[in-house]
């Protein structure tokens, strides 16, 4: 949609506090161009603050935040080009969905202003990309949650914006709408190719739809990557266990082996040369549970819960080493193929232990 | 109204809260005693003269000079208002600053003070040797004993209703939708003009009416300030007064029912124009 190069967002020692508080502790990050980026990070992580520190709706107190290159930091929010989703939509309610639309367009000086027939077609061509064509003389009252959200986009998109941000776009939504529009979010970004952020709190959103993940907490930057990045090599504890699920058992590192107990666990990655006590962090499917006269693995456990959900097999074991209470996932074909009960020993593969120190 | 109250609640569909019959019939009986009985004693008093009595007296030309008088200052006073309770409400509402709760306290002042008080106090104030007066007096403008004072007097006593009408509507208003339209580009002035006032047009309506109305009745604080010179500074309230004095019922009766007639077509326009701005939205 928009004819300009596509552009970067860069942000250089960035902080923002309210009041005594913290919400962003110099943050320097770099979002590519023409990418879906997420922020992601829990409530009060300060995500949603710099999203609107890069829409002009908030101003930072130190830093700067570039577009392509270009010093943005003190550019009025109406200057910026920003084409901004709020969270509950805020649209314009005493309007139809087409001047909701059209209003970006129609505020503009006249000089700049199109004809009244270009404005219409150009509203008409952005319903018909959020599939809402046959709104057009209704109020926002009348649509559903989705179809706001919808009608909010091409509001946004309207002006042609350089970067699009989505503040918790489908947040207020119910879930089977919200998968809906993520897949459909996922595939307007491919047909208009803007720099697009938006913010999360839900990390399979974020895992799902994302080219780039940024996750925060307190203030700053956990890590950002890829999705399959963050979520293989986790950096820290924090990024690991709120991306999906991950269990702590204590183990000590003694030259690159890991061990629980006097069990060995596994290997760790070659870099880690650190000796002594370690953090593990395991993910329940990363788990490969063996009958017990398996000799392929040491570590053992006493299986003592087994709960069906759905396609899949959630067992609870028994670390012997430690006594840790650990969850596993497997198939439920694999499950029967086992033939194990409760109480039963069985041996252990940990296909990715995460080390950290 | 009152039949569609009692349509929508059948009586075999109970609510939680019994008491709808008590509740009810409290009501009617209050707002008879206190409402209709007195109009209809009004109105059966205005009449009892005949008609081309009651003709002759409410067309009389004083007395036309004084609806003139009324109306025009309430008129004006109410649209002042508009304005002014608009600044404040939106100063209460969209601002932190030392004294906030006290500045909204005062908005009730009005209220809460003896017309007599007010019309005194501003008379006081704007007279010749006033405060105010001597200032206003060297710029050759006198407001003691003039329309002006009427008029002040008017908008002193009917700010508060501007005021209490726009300031929920404000306080509730998503900022959210101001922060997207200053994203697309609006101006300042854009956002206020096209996005805020469109939504505050009924809150302003409303105020403006129950302004209009307090302005119209207001009798306390005008008598000191007005001068009461019959043809010029005289409201309808009181020749209505003067004629009560005089022992004469049946004109002062219908004039009165001029009023209630004027104040009746007033909130009745205002009605259909909130109506229609409700369907606006």
């Amino acid at each position: 949609m928009s004819g300009d190069a596509l552009l970067s967002i860069e942000l250089s020692d960035v902080g923002k506090h309210f009041g005594r508080f913290q919400v962003l502790d110099h943050i320097h990050l770099r979002f590519p161009a023409g990418r879906l980026s997420a922020l992601l990070g829990p409530s009060g992580s300060g995500k949603t603050t710099l999203l609107r520190l890069i829409a002009g709706l908030e101003s930072p107190d130190q830093g700067v935040i570039r577009f392509a290159g270009e010093d943005v930091s003190h550019l009025h929010v109406s200057r910026r080009q920003v084409g901004f989703v709020f969270q509950h939509y805020a649209l314009f309610k005493h309007m139809t969905v087409f001047d909701n639309v059209a209003y970006g367009l129609k505020i503009k000086p006249w000089r700049e202003r199109p004809s009244k027939p270009v404005i219409r077609k150009r509203v008409m061509a952005l319903l018909e990309l959020v599939q809402l064509a046959w709104a057009a003389k209704h109020l926002p009252a009348q649509l559903s949650g989705g179809q706001r959200q919808r009608i909010a986009l091409a509001r946004a998109l309207a002006v042609e914006p350089r970067v699009l941000l989505l503040d918790e776009p489908f947040g207020a939504l119910d879930a089977q709408v919200r998968a809906q529009l993520r897949a459909w979010l996922k595939q307007l970004h491919r047909e208009i190719a803007v720099t697009t952020l938006f913010v999360t709190h839900d990390q399979e959103e974020a895992l799902e739809i994302s080219d780039h993940i940024v996750i925060m907490n307190q203030g700053r930057i956990e890590q950002s990557g890829s999705p399959q990045q963050v979520y293989d090599q986790p950096a820290n504890p924090f990024v690991c266990t709120f991306l999906g699920q991950a269990h702590q058992i204590s183990a000590h590192l003694r030259q690159g082996v890991i061990y629980c107990g006097d069990q060995v666990v596994g290997t760790a990655a070659p870099g880690l040369s650190h000796e002594g006590a370690v953090r593990v962090y395991i993910r329940p499917h990363d788990i490969e549970v063996l009958p017990p006269d398996d000799t392929r693995s040491a570590l053992t456990a006493t299986l003592e819960q087994i709960a069906m959900i759905g396609p899949y097999v959630r067992l609870a074991l028994r670390l012997h080493a430690t006594q840790a209470l650990i969850p596993a996932d497997m198939t439920q074909a694999r499950f029967a193929a086992l033939h194990i009960a409760a109480d039963n020993t069985v041996q252990l593969v940990i296909r990715k232990p995460h080390v950290f120190v | 109204m009152i039949a569609g109250m009692i349509a929508r609640r059948k009586p075999w569909v109970r609510g939680v809260l019994p008491g709808f019959g008590l509740t009810m019939g409290t009501t009617l009986l209050f707002i008879s005693l206190v409402v209709l009985l007195p109009l209809a004693a009004l109105l059966s008093q205005a009449a009892s003269p005949g008609w081309a009595e009651f003709w002759r007296i409410i067309s009389s030309e004083r007395a036309v000079a004084t609806y003139k008088l009324t109306l025009s200052s309430a008129l004006i006073a109410s649209i002042f208002n508009l304005f002014l309770g608009l600044l404040l409400a939106w100063i209460l509402t969209r601002y932190e600053f030392w004294g906030r709760g006290l500045l909204d306290a005062m908005v009730d002042l009005p209220f809460a003070l003896p017309t007599a008080v007010a019309g005194l106090s501003l008379t006081y104030l704007l007279g010749p040797n006033g405060w105010f007066g001597q200032w206003l007096q060297a710029l050759g403008i006198t407001v003691v004993y003039t329309q002006l004072g009427i008029i002040s007097a008017m908008i002193f006593t009917s700010t508060p209703f501007v005021v209490r009408a726009v300031q929920p509507v404000l306080e509730d208003m998503d900022t959210a939708a101001e922060e997207a339209a200053a994203s697309l580009g609006a101006s300042p002035w854009q956002i206020f003009s096209g996005i805020i006032l469109p939504l505050l047009v009924p809150a302003l309506l409303a105020g403006f009416a129950l302004a209009f109305a307090r302005s119209l009745g207001e009798f306390g604080a005008i008598i000191f300030i007005a001068g009461n010179l019959p043809y010029h500074t005289e409201i309808t309230a009181l020749l209505i007064m003067i004629r009560l004095e005089e022992y004469h019922y049946a004109a002062a009766a219908a004039i009165a029912s001029v009023v209630l007639a004027a104040a009746l077509v007033m909130l009745f326009v205002i009605n259909l124009l909130q109506g229609w701005a409700y369907r606006q939205r």
